[in-house]
C-alpha cells in the first residue's frame, strides 16, 4: 500500500502543477473603501479581504485599496481611475462606492459589500440571478429599522420621538430605504418618527441638539459612508446631549454609543473574498446570487447608558450578543 | 555459422527465397525480454484485475458510508433544532408569562443560528409572540394560523417540516413547526434559514474533490457547498443521479437497493455518487466523488503496474542485450576460431575468458587444434622417415637384384667355364705331356748327334735346328702351362669348399697375405717399391673361414692395388707420388671388416659395374685372366656370406671392404654345396 501511495502520489504530483497564471502579470483587484486613508477600521476590513483571498490561494494577487472617505467627489475620481486601471475585479464596500463604481463599467466584474437596495438600485436583475457585471453581500434590509426603533423604546421607555440621522448616500429610488419599516414600526409602539437627512458633518449638531433639547426624543443613526464617516462625532454629540442613540454600524456601541444592531461587516468581507475568489477563477457574476446576512448582533454599551441615566432591563440585557462595560 | 552440408547441397537445388535469419543473440534477446514481459504482463493483468474489483468496491463501501453519515450529519442539524425549539415546548410553557415566554425565544434565537424567526401560535391557532432577527418583535397579534399547515402538521405529527421556501427570493428557508406537550397543545413555529446548513454540507468532505448535497423530494437543492446554486434555486431534478433516486423512491424499491451510481456531475465529469435519504424531511443526501479520485488506488496500481513493467521489459532489454552480447561475442570469437582451424590455421588459439561453458567449449577447440596440429607434424615426420626407409630398402633391394642377377650370371658362367676346362684340360695335358717329352728326345738326339763326325757346317746347322726346335718345344710348355692354369682357376668356379674351413686369426690372415703379395711382386719386379700401412684392430679376432680361399682373395686384391700403384706411377712420372697401400681390419661384432685400399689410378665409372664379371680386366692380354676378382666375389659372398664393396674415386684411389661374419663358412657351407 505504501509504494502504491508513493507511486500514486507522483502521478498527481505530475498532475497537479498550478494552472499558469492568464497573463504574465499577476491579476488585479482593487478596493474602494468608505474610510479615509489611515482610519483603524478599514485597515482592519482590508487585511480581513487579503486574508481570506490568501486563504483561498491567490497568493499571487495584487490587492490594491483606495481610500475615498465620505468623499463623494474624491470617491468619483478614484472610481474613474480604478476603472481606467482595468482590474480584473473590483470590490466595493458600501452603497455610495458601488454607486459610483456601477456607472462607470457595466464589464468589470464588481463585488460589493453593504449596498442597501441591490435590485431597487438598479444594480442587479435579481438577488438569486444578478445578471450583470455586480453581485455581492447586503448588510442591512429595511426591517431593521423596526428593530432600530423597538430597542430604543425599549432602552429608553419614556421616549415619544425617534429620529433616523441618514445621508443621500443611503437613499434608494423610493426614497429613504428605511422610512416605510421606521415609521410601521413606531406606530406600533406609539412614537413619533423622522426621518433626518444631513448632507454635511456640520449639520448633525443641530439636529442632535434639537433632540436633546426635547429630552423624550431618541437618535437612529442609520448605516452609510456618512455615518461611517461621522460615527465618532455623533457618538460624542449625542453623550453631550443626552440623547439615546442606536447605531446600524456595530463598532460605535464600542466607541461610546448607547447601543447597535447590525451584523458582522468582518463577515461579509470575508464572504465576499470568495465572491472575488471565484470570479477570479473564471465564474461570472451574472450567476452569483446576492447574499444577505444571517446574524445580527445587539451590543449595549452600559457605560453609555449610565452616563444617560438610563436602567436597562434585565429582558434588553438577555437579547444582548454582547454588553460594553 | 554457416553449415557446410547444406551449402554444399545448395548449388544442385533450386535456389530458395533467402530467409531472413534471426541471429543468435536477437533470438536470445527476444526470448529473454519476451519471457520477462509476458511474466510481466499476466501479474499486471492479475494484479489490475484484483485491484479493479477491490477498488470499486472499496469506492462503492466508502461513498455509501460516507452518504450516510452526510444524511446523519444533516439529520442531526434538523435534530438539533427541533431540539433547540424543544425546550418552549414544555406543557407548563404556555403558562409562564408572555416576558418570559419573549426571553425564551430571544434565547433559542441566540443558541440556533439558522433560526431566523420562531412564532408561538396558542391551541386555538391565533398567533401570540413573534420574535425576529430582522423585526420588531410581535407580541398578542392574534393572527389566526389555525388552518395554517404549520399549525395542523404539527398538532397530528407532533414535528412538522414545512416545504423550503425562499426569502427575497434567494433566502432558502424552512418551517418547522413543533406541538407543545400535553393535551391541546400549543405550537412553537421556528422559520429556519437553510443556508446554515451549508455549513453542515461545507464540512463534509469526500475525499479531495468531493462533496454532498441534499435535495428535497421533488429534486429542488437545498444544500450545496456552493451556496449561490442554492440560492439561485436550483431544481436538479434533472440530474441523472437525483432523477434515478426520485424514481427509485417513487416506485417504492428499497431505499438502499440502488443507493450509488456512476453518472455525471452537475458541473461535468463522472462521479461516483451515493445517496441517503433523511425520511423525517423527506430530503436526499447525495455524496459525490470524482470518479478520477475515487478510483486514484486503481489508477495508481495501473501506473504502478504499468511502471512496474516498463521498468522490467527496459531491463529486460538491457540485460537481456547484454547477455546475449556477452554470449554471442565469445560464440564468434568460436565462429571466428573454428573458421581459422578449417583453413588450416592451426598456430592461433581461441582466447575466451568468460569462465563458462564457452570458455570450456573454447578450450576443446583449443585442444582439438593442438592435437591436430601435433598429428600433422607426427605424421609429415613419420611419412618422412617411411620414405626413408623405403628409400633405403628400395637401394638395398635394387643392390641385392643386381647382385643376384650378377650370381646367377657368374654361376651359370662358372658352371659354363668348368665344364669347357674339364673338356680341355685333358687334350691340353697331352699337349704339355707330349711337348716336354719332345724336348728331352730333342736333348737325346743331340746327343746321338754329337759323336758323329759330320762337317762342321751340317753340324752347325743341325744343333742350329735343334735348339730351335727345343725352344719351339719350350714355348708350347711354356704356354701350355699357362692355359693350365686357366683352366685350373675356371674349374675353382666350380669347385667350392675345396678345403677345410676352420677358425683363423684375422689379423695373421692379412698379414701374412700381405707379406706374400709384396714379396711376391718384389720378385716378379725387382724395381718394385711401395709403402705399406697397416691398421690392424686389435679386437678383429677370429673368424670360421675357408684360409685359403680368403687368402687368395686378398692376394688378389693387393696384388691389384699394386699394379694400379704402377700403373699410375708409370702415368704420372711424378716424382713426388708415393705408392701406399693400406689395410685394415675392424671388429663389427657379428662380421669382420677388412678394408685394402690404395692410391693408384682407381676405376672410372664406366669399369666400375663390370669389375666383378669372368673375364673381365682392364689389365693387358696376357697380364690377367680376369676371373680374379669374379672369383673373390664368389669365395666371399657365395662361401662365406660377406660382401665386398668397391669405393673409388679415379686418379686418387680404390678401396675395397669386405665383411666377413665370424661364423660365416660354417652356416653358408652347409646350403652351397648339396
Amino acid at each position: 500500500m505504501r509504494r502504491r501511495t508513493v507511486i500514486a502520489g507522483l502521478s498527481w504530483a505530475a498532475a497537479g502543477w498550478p494552472l499558469a497564471p492568464r497573463a504574465d502579470e499577476p491579476a488585479l483587484v482593487v478596493a474602494l473603501w468608505p474610510f479615509a486613508d489611515g482610519n483603524a477600521e478599514g485597515h482592519a476590513l482590508s487585511a480581513i479581504f487579503r486574508t481570506a483571498l490568501r486563504d483561498r490561494g491567490q497568493t499571487t494577487l495584487r490587492i490594491e485599496d483606495r481610500w475615498g472617505g465620505a468623499d463623494v467627489e474624491r470617491t468619483g475620481v478614484l472610481a474613474a481611475e480604478i476603472v481606467q486601471s482595468g482590474p480584473q475585479v473590483i470590490f466595493a464596500f458600501l452603497n455610495a462606492q458601488l454607486s459610483a463604481l456601477s456607472a462607470l463599467s457595466r464589464t468589470i466584474p464588481m463585488i460589493f459589500v453593504g449596498a442597501s437596495d441591490p435590485v431597487g438600485s438598479g444594480y442587479v436583475a435579481s438577488l438569486q440571478r444578478p445578471g450583470g457585471n455586480i453581485t455581492g453581500f447586503t448588510l442591512y434590509e429595511a426591517s431593521l429599522a423596526g428593530k432600530w426603533v423597538a430597542a430604543l423604546k425599549e432602552a429608553a421607555p419614556a421616549i415619544r420621538r425617534v429620529t433616523l440621522l441618514s445621508n443621500a448616500s443611503t437613499e434608494v429610488r423610493r426614497g429613504n430605504f428605511y422610512s416605510e419599516a421606521l415609521r410601521t414600526a413606531a406606530a406600533a409602539l406609539g412614537i413619533e418618527p423622522a426621518v433626518c437627512m444631513v448632507g454635511s458633518a456640520g449639520e448633525i449638531e443641530p439636529v442632535v441638539a434639537d433632540l436633546g433639547q426635547r429630552g423624550d426624543a431618541g437618535l437612529i443613526v442609520a448605516p452609510g459612508t456618512f455615518s461611517e464617516a461621522n460615527g465618532d462625532r455623533i457618538v460624542a454629540l449625542t453623550a453631550a446631549h443626552r440623547v439615546p442613540t442606536v447605531f446600524a454600524i456595530r463598532r460605535f456601541a464600542h466607541r461610546g454609543g448607547l447601543m447597535s444592531y447590525g451584523p458582522d461587516p468582518a463577515d461579509a468581507v470575508r464572504r465576499a473574498a470568495a465572491y472575488v475568489d471565484r470570479v477570479l477563477r473564471g465564474e461570472k457574476p451574472a450567476t452569483l446570487p446576492v447574499q444577505a446576512p444571517t446574524k445580527f448582533d445587539f451590543i449595549v454599551n452600559l457605560n453609555s447608558a449610565r452616563a444617560l441615566g438610563l436602567e436597562i432591563s434585565s429582558a434588553l440585557l438577555a437579547q444582548a450578543d454582547e454588553i460594553v462595560e | 555459422m554457416t553449415n557446410p552440408g547444406i551449402d554444399a547441397v545448395a548449388p544442385s537445388r533450386p535456389v530458395p527465397a533467402k530467409r531472413f535469419r534471426l541471429p543468435l543473440s536477437a533470438k536470445f534477446a527476444v526470448a529473454f525480454v519476451g519471457l520477462v514481459s509476458l511474466v510481466l504482463l499476466i501479474n499486471g493483468a492479475v494484479d489490475l484485475f484484483l485491484n479493479y474489483g477491490d477498488a470499486k468496491r472499496t469506492a462503492i463501501e466508502v461513498q455509501r458510508e460516507k452518504a450516510h453519515a452526510a444524511a446523519e450529519q444533516v439529520e442531526s442539524f434538523i435534530s438539533e433544532i427541533e431540539s433547540q425549539i424543544g425546550w418552549t415546548t414544555r406543557a407548563e410553557w404556555r403558562r409562564v408569562s408572555p416576558e418570559q415566554q419573549r426571553y425564551d425565544f430571544i434565547r433559542l434565537l441566540r443558541q440556533a443560528p439558522a433560526i431566523t424567526e420562531v412564532a408561538y401560535i396558542d391551541p386555538s391557532g391565533k398567533e401570540q409572540l413573534r420574535v425576529s432577527r430582522l423585526e420588531p418583535d410581535v407580541v398578542g397579534s392574534g393572527k389566526d394560523l389555525s388552518k395554517s399547515p404549520r399549525f395542523t402538521g404539527a398538532i397530528a405529527d407532533k414535528t412538522w417540516f414545512g416545504p423550503v421556501y425562499f426569502r427575497r427570493g434567494s433566502e432558502p428557508y424552512m418551517t418547522v413547526s413543533v406541538a407543545h406537550a400535553g393535551r391541546d397543545p400549543g405550537v412553537t413555529v421556528a422559520e429556519v434559514n437553510l443556508k446554515l446548513i451549508w455549513d453542515v454540507v461545507s464540512g463534509i468532505h469526500i475525499g479531495t474533490d468531493g462533496y454532498a448535497f441534499v435535495v428535497t423530494a421533488n429534486g429542488r437543492l437545498i444544500a450545496h457547498p456552493d451556496l449561490s446554486l442554492v440560492l439561485r434555486d436550483t431544481d436538479l431534478s434533472g440530474l441523472p443521479e437525483v432523477a434515478a433516486a426520485l424514481s427509485a423512491r417513487r416506485s417504492g424499491a428499497t431505499p438502499d437497493a440502488a443507493d450509488f451510481e456512476i453518472t455525471t456531475a452537475l458541473e461535468g465529469g463522472s462521479v461516483l455518487a451515493a445517496h441517503a435519504t433523511i425520511p423525517r424531511v423527506d430530503w436526499i443526501v447525495f455524496v459525490q466523488l470524482p470518479l478520477r479520485e475515487a478510483m486514484a488506488p486503481l489508477y495508481a496500481s495501473v501506473v504502478q503496474t504499468l511502471s512496474l513493467m516498463g521498468l522490467g521489459v527496459l531491463l529486460a532489454t538491457v540485460a537481456g542485450t547484454f547477455l546475449a552480447h556477452r554470449m554471442v561475442v565469445p560464440i564468434r570469437q568460436l565462429e571466428g576460431g573454428a573458421e581459422r582451424f578449417g583453413a588450416g590455421d592451426l598456430s592461433e588459439r581461441i582466447v575466451i575468458r568468460t569462465g563458462d561453458e564457452i570458455e570450456t567449449l573454447a578450450d576443446r577447440f583449443n585442444l582439438m587444434a593442438s592435437r591436430v596440429q601435433d598429428s600433422y607434424e607426427t605424421l609429415e615426420a613419420k611419412v618422412e622417415e617411411r620414405t626413408r626407409d623405403l628409400n633405403n630398402s628400395l637401394d638395398d633391394l635394387q643392390k641385392a637384384q643386381s647382385r643376384l642377377v650378377q650370381s646367377e650370371k657368374l654361376a651359370s658362367l662358372g658352371q659354363l667355364t668348368a665344364g669347357i676346362a674339364h673338356e680341355i684340360k685333358n687334350p691340353l695335358n697331352f699337349v704339355n705331356n707330349f711337348a716336354s717329352l719332345s724336348s728331352e728326345l730333342v736333348d737325346e738326339l743331340q746327343e746321338l748327334v754329337a759323336p758323329a763326325p759330320l762337317d762342321p757346317k751340317t753340324r752347325a746347322d743341325v744343333d742350329e735346328i735343334a735348339d730351335l726346335l727345343k725352344s719351339n718345344l719350350d714355348k708350347v710348355v711354356q704356354h701350355g702351362r699357362r692355359a693350365d692354369s686357366i683352366v685350373k682357376n675356371m674349374l675353382l668356379h666350380s669347385r667350392t669348399g675345396s678345403s677345410e674351413h676352420r677358425p683363423v686369426e684375422i689379423n695373421a690372415l692379412v698379414e701374412e697375405s700381405l707379406n706374400l703379395a709384396y714379396h711376391g711382386a718384389r720378385a716378379a719386379q725387382p724395381g718394385f717399391n711401395v709403402t705399406l700401412v697397416r691398421d690392424f684392430d686389435p679386437a678383429a679376432g677370429v673368424a670360421d673361414l675357408y684360409p685359403q680361399e680368403v687368402t687368395r682373395v686378398l692376394l688378389n686384391l693387393m696384388s691389384n692395388g699394386f699394379y694400379a700403384t704402377e700403373k699410375r706411377k708409370a702415368e704420372s712420372g711424378a716424382s713426388d707420388y708415393e705408392p701406399t697401400l693400406a689395410v685394415a681390419t675392424r671388429d663389427r661384432g657379428d662380421y669382420v671388416e677388412i678394408r685394402v685400399r690404395d692410391n693408384g689410378t682407381g676405376i672410372p665409372d664406366s669399369v666400375r659395374a663390370k669389375i666383378f664379371d669372368p673375364f673381365f680386366t682392364t689389365k693387358p692380354a696376357g697380364e690377367g685372366t680376369g676371373l680374379g676378382l669374379s672369383l673373390s666375389h664368389d669365395i666371399l659372398v657365395k662361401q662365406h656370406g660377406g660382401t665386398v664393396d668397391v669405393a673409388t674415386e679415379p686418379g686418387q684411389f680404390t678401396e675395397f671392404t669386405i665383411t666377413l661374419p665370424r661364423d660365416g663358412a660354417k652356416t653358408v657351407q652347409p646350403k652351397s654345396t648339396p
